[in-house]
């Protein structure tokens, strides 16, 4: 809202400097955003919060600035009287059909009016706020707007057909062109006036053109109403038209203000358009006045405020404000009765916020509050995880990104995500917002694919969050990290660089269930989509699966503009945390010494290594601390269609020094296993 | 006296002249200045021999001869050095390149929202805060009705929130937690929530459609606003330094009475004011007050024996005023470049 110095001056004499009472509007709540100097006067912009009609106004504002200020009163307005006369006779009528909609609506009808341009005065008021000036018929109810918060139309009367006004709800097919040159669709959901036969103004937001006050007015039908806020704001949005009314009608108009401001309006037409007010005004009004009295206990302000206010200091605060406040039932409570305009005030509360505001949050006493020891862990099991998982891909070189969680439905088609449980939105702005993910993968693709085209080939990326899932009408959000490995593994002068591998990524994953005491976990092969075949696998604890890892196929990458190859997995963090080894028990460190011994097999390709390990391991028990696979071979030394496995397994009894005899017996079990269950040779 | 003086130095000169590794430099400092047998060492044992009136007078001339032989031996060891370096570069391909980088072990680098995320709940459990999270996607009851925003208020309408249909949302903001945790939870309650949230804005350089806030909430007996400025300002000075101010403003939310927001002493013109402050001096960081007692009866908290106050920061605001960053969309870009500064 913006305010022009001179003008509130009209209202208040205001004494303080501007620096000064910016200050002070700022500490009790109206946020002065820019002050501007128009020729000789100064406009500054408060931010009105949505709470505060009564403050899009100039009288509204003035209230403040007496309050904080300590001046008892403001100036009102002149206005014509606000009792209605008997009417002898009714010139025209007013019909409510939706009293929900409109419970208020006061016509009154001003004859014989000179509509020209406005004033000098009234000019550079309104100009000074940035708004326009059409004529002086059209600016009274514009300065009025500004002046009591009331928007009000003024009709050129005789255009009005059969001089009825009828509030009603529009009909399907039923149009208005509006004053500014727009033809606009109506339906059943938009509040309109009408007259015997055509709508005349859109209720609250926009009039007609037709029946716009010209320069050839003669009459006028001046309208102050007050509209119910839902309809007008489903109007507005629905029309796609915002005004300075419907932004007031929307956040509630003070109900008695509408007949204050009709006839300060009906004394401007009478003072500067000559209009002859003589006629008597209809007041429609289905509003029940009820006066909100709230019993205010001072032992309460204190209770929530942490400060004593004296009784005086309080009377005068509220009384500053508008509030009447009486003695209450008891020693240290009032009685306050609410000012119309004061629809935010209905608990004792919003009356503490009141005399805290004006005081300023700046004199209340900063304090500590007693902190109660508390046995639950600062951090839950899960947010643990996280973090944990965080250190540790950190610390293997890999970077942490932040992604979108919306997506469009074609990123994740491009990655060949399940199309089945996706999240969709209602109501995206555009594509990149139409469903949640399902999979971390599409977004971590995109990073991939932007950092390639600023030439960064090297990429370890990992991201911690959810993926949103719809089952049975169910939504499911579960935490994920994923892990992305792209270029070179490693790159230096000396040993130059190598590609990453599977066995890279298999290695990040591996680390990570390690230090989470994971260990009875089962690889297997399982194809996924987005993955190579043959290069996609799961690890399941249980038979659920914790990660899945892989390289992302050809078709996938392309999708992506991506030329690289690219290893992708996806671990669940829930899984990871209540699978976590949670004690540890110390065994005593070994103290005999251990044996290590090499064997290396000639197999056919198709024996994977995992069945020698297998083998090794359950062949030789306990006895065999460590077995490590340290070179796999192919070439000239094999047969075409074999390779060669090499092993070093560690021999160590936990409780005497082991004998050669005794190793070697163990060692060529391990050895006759080995060739006969894997049709193998010695090499 | 002299005689001895001028023979210790005549053979240091001449031994000094010969030396060429550190080995021989370290016999001859120990022949001359050794603690226990050094020649120079033992003329100082031989002064008490001397009368009263000879001995400033010899005492000053070996102690000159002593900074005579330490200073010529660090002019040596300076020789050294120069002539193993130049013997090195002589050898060429033979010797150890120190200078060649090294095989460095990288350490990844957090993301700064996760920095910032960490920093600002490790404040609060400081403070005696348990951290705790809550769904992102959310009921209308949760993220608006029990949190006193009724059907009429302008965020419901679906312009604002983006909805998954009828009655499920994306949640607007972090406050939905509050009440989830207040409905299991009795007081004392000491909690800091921090998350993901949604608004359908056009994006730009301070929107974005998907951002990040830390909520905030204590319930106690007795917990009052002088309460919650106590805390905050606390929580801007180990955030922003200790010389921060804090400024708290009457604002309106709905489901707090009295609301307020904080601002701060801008943090690059210390309120001077400049282009980020624009020019009054303080940053707007964020929003609080005390629960609404509608919100603490909705949850089944007696308003008259409890109090409360509950605040909400959005973690990108914070992270960009706090790194100097100029645009929202960086964060989500992922550039390595960018990331690659916050490691």
């Amino acid at each position: 809202m913006k305010i022009s110095l001179s003008w509130l001056k009209k209202y208040i004499n205001v004494s303080l400097p501007l620096q000064k009472l910016v200050e002070k509007l700022t500490s009790a709540g109206l946020e002065v955003s820019e002050i501007h100097k128009v020729g000789s006067d100064m406009v500054f912009d408060i931010e009105i919060t949505s709470n505060r009609p009564d403050w899009l106004s100039f009288l509204g504002i003035a209230r403040e600035v007496a309050a904080v200020s300590g001046i008892k009163s403001i100036n009102i307005p002149k206005t014509l009287p606000l009792k209605v006369k008997a009417s002898m006779k009714k010139p025209f009528s007013i019909d409510i059909k939706d009293i929900k909609a409109c419970p208020r609506y006061i016509g009154r009808l001003i004859t014989d009016v000179d509509i020209r341009e406005s004033v000098a005065w009234m000019k550079a008021a309104i100009e000074s706020l940035g708004a326009r000036t059409i004529n002086n018929g059209a600016d009274i109810t514009n300065y009025c707007l500004y002046e009591t918060g009331q928007p009000m139309h003024a009709f050129d009367f005789d255009k009005i057909k059969g001089s009825s006004i009828i509030v009603r709800r529009a009909q399907k097919g039923e149009t208005i062109v509006t004053i500014d040159g727009v033809k606009r669709d109506l339906d059943e959901s938009i509040l309109i006036i009408a007259d015997s036969v055509n709508p005349i103004a859109i209720a609250g937001i926009m009039g007609g053109i037709a029946t716009e006050v010209t320069e050839e007015t003669k009459n006028i039908l001046l309208e102050s109403a007050y509209f119910d806020p839902v309809t007008i704001r489903r109007a507005s949005r629905k029309l796609g038209v915002t005004s300075e009314s419907n932004y007031r009608f929307e956040r509630k108009v003070d109900s008695e203000n509408v007949l204050f401001a009709s006839c300060r309006a009906a004394y401007l037409y009478k003072e500067i358009c000559k209009g002859n007010t003589d006629e008597p005004f209809l007041d429609i009004n289905y509003i029940k006045s009820g006066t909100r009295i709230i019993a205010f206990n001072l032992e309460n302000l204190e209770r929530l405020i942490g400060m004593k206010f004296a009784v005086t200091r309080v009377k005068s605060i509220l009384q500053s404000l508008g509030f009447s406040v009486k003695p209450g039932k008891g020693k240290e409570t009032l009685s306050v009765t609410v000012p119309s305009f004061r629809y935010d005030v209905n608990i004792e509360e919003d009356l503490i916020e009141e005399v805290a505001r004006i005081e300023g949050f700046d004199k209340i006493q900063e304090a500590m509050p007693p902190i109660k020891a508390h046995i639950d862990s600062a951090y839950t099991d899960i947010y643990m995880s996280k973090s944990k998982m965080r250190r540790l891909l950190l610390a293997q070189g890999i970077n942490e990104i932040v992604t979108i969680t919306l997506m469009s439905t074609r990123s994740l088609d491009n990655a060949m995500i399940d199309p089945q449980n996706r999240v969709l939105v209602v109501n995206p702005l555009s594509a990149e917002q139409e469903a949640l993910r399902t999979s971390l993968l599409p977004s971590t693709l995109k990073v991939v694919n932007a950092n390639l085209n600023r030439k960064i080939k090297r990429m370890r990326v990992f991201e911690i969050g959810s993926i949103y899932e719809k089952v049975k009408s169910k939504f499911t959000q579960t935490e994920f990290a994923s892990v992305v490995l792209t270029g070179a593994s490693y790159q230096n002068w000396k040993d130059h660089s190598r590609q990453v591998t599977f066995y890279d990524l298999k290695g990040v994953v591996e680390s990570l269930l390690d230090s989470f005491g994971i260990s009875d976990y089962k690889f297997e092969n399982k194809k996924l989509d987005y993955f190579s075949p043959g290069l996609s696998s799961v690890i399941t604890v249980d038979g659920k699966v914790i990660v899945e890892l892989g390289k992302i196929n050809k078709k996938v990458c392309e999708n992506f503009d991506i030329a690289e190859e690219v290893f992708f997995a996806q671990l669940n963090i829930a899984a990871f945390c209540s699978n976590r080894k949670k004690q540890y028990r110390f065994t005593s460190v070994p103290k005999y010494p251990s044996v290590i011994r090499d064997i290396a097999l000639v197999v056919k390709k198709s024996i994977l290594g995992g069945e020698a390990m297998d083998i090794i391991r359950e062949t030789a028990g306990s006895l065999a601390i460590k077995t490590e696979l340290f070179d796999v071979y192919t070439g000239d030394q094999v047969p075409v269609d074999c390779k060669s496995l090499a092993f070093s397994i560690e021999y160590q009894s936990p409780d005497a020094t082991l004998t050669e005899e005794h190793v070697n017996s163990v060692h060529s079990k391990v050895q006759n296993e080995l060739l006969a269950r894997l049709n193998a040779s010695l090499r | 006296m002299n005689d001895k003086l001028k023979s210790i130095h005549a053979e240091f000169e001449q031994s000094i002249v010969s030396v060429s590794s550190n080995e021989d430099l370290e016999a001859v400092r120990i022949r001359f200045l050794g603690r226990k047998e050094g020649l120079v060492t033992n003329m100082f044992k031989d002064l008490g021999k001397l009368s009263v009136k000879e001995k400033p007078v010899y005492g000053q001339k070996i102690n000159d001869l002593k900074n005579l032989i330490t200073e010529k031996i660090a002019q040596k060891v300076k020789e050294i050095e120069q002539k193993s370096i130049e013997s090195l570069k002589s050898k060429g391909a033979d010797a150890f390149d120190l200078s060649l980088p090294a095989f460095k072990n990288e350490i990844g680098a957090m993301h700064p929202l996760s920095i910032v995320t960490d920093e600002i709940c490790t404040l609060f459990v400081e403070m005696g805060f348990m951290v705790v999270e809550g769904p992102e996607i959310e009921t209308e009851y949760y993220n608006f009705e029990v949190l006193n925003i009724p059907l009429e208020h302008p965020s419901r309408e679906s312009f604002d929130t983006f909805y998954l249909h009828k009655k499920s949302l994306l949640r607007s903001h972090t406050s939905p937690v509050q009440a989830r945790y207040m409905e299991k939870n009795k007081p004392p309650i000491q909690i800091i929530v921090p998350g993901k949230v949604y608004r359908p804005d056009a994006t730009d350089a301070t929107h974005s459609f998907m951002f990040h806030q830390i909520e905030g909430l204590l319930v106690d007996e007795g917990i009052t606003l002088a309460h919650l400025k106590g805390v905050l300002s606390v929580f801007a000075k180990k955030l922003f330094g200790v010389k921060t101010k804090t400024r708290f403003r009457p604002h309106f939310f709905p489901f707090t009475e009295p609301s307020a927001e904080m601002d701060v002493s801008c943090i690059i013109c210390s309120g001077k004011g400049c282009r980020v402050c624009g020019g009054n001096g303080w940053l707007e960081i964020l929003g609080s007050g005390m629960v609404h007692p509608k919100v603490l009866k909705a949850v089944n908290i007696d308003s008259s024996k409890y109090s409360g106050f509950a605040f909400g920061m959005g973690v990108e605001r914070i992270a960009m005023l706090k790194y100097g960053i100029d645009d929202i969309r960086l964060f989500f870009e992922n550039d390595m470049r960018f990331i690659k500064q916050f490691s």
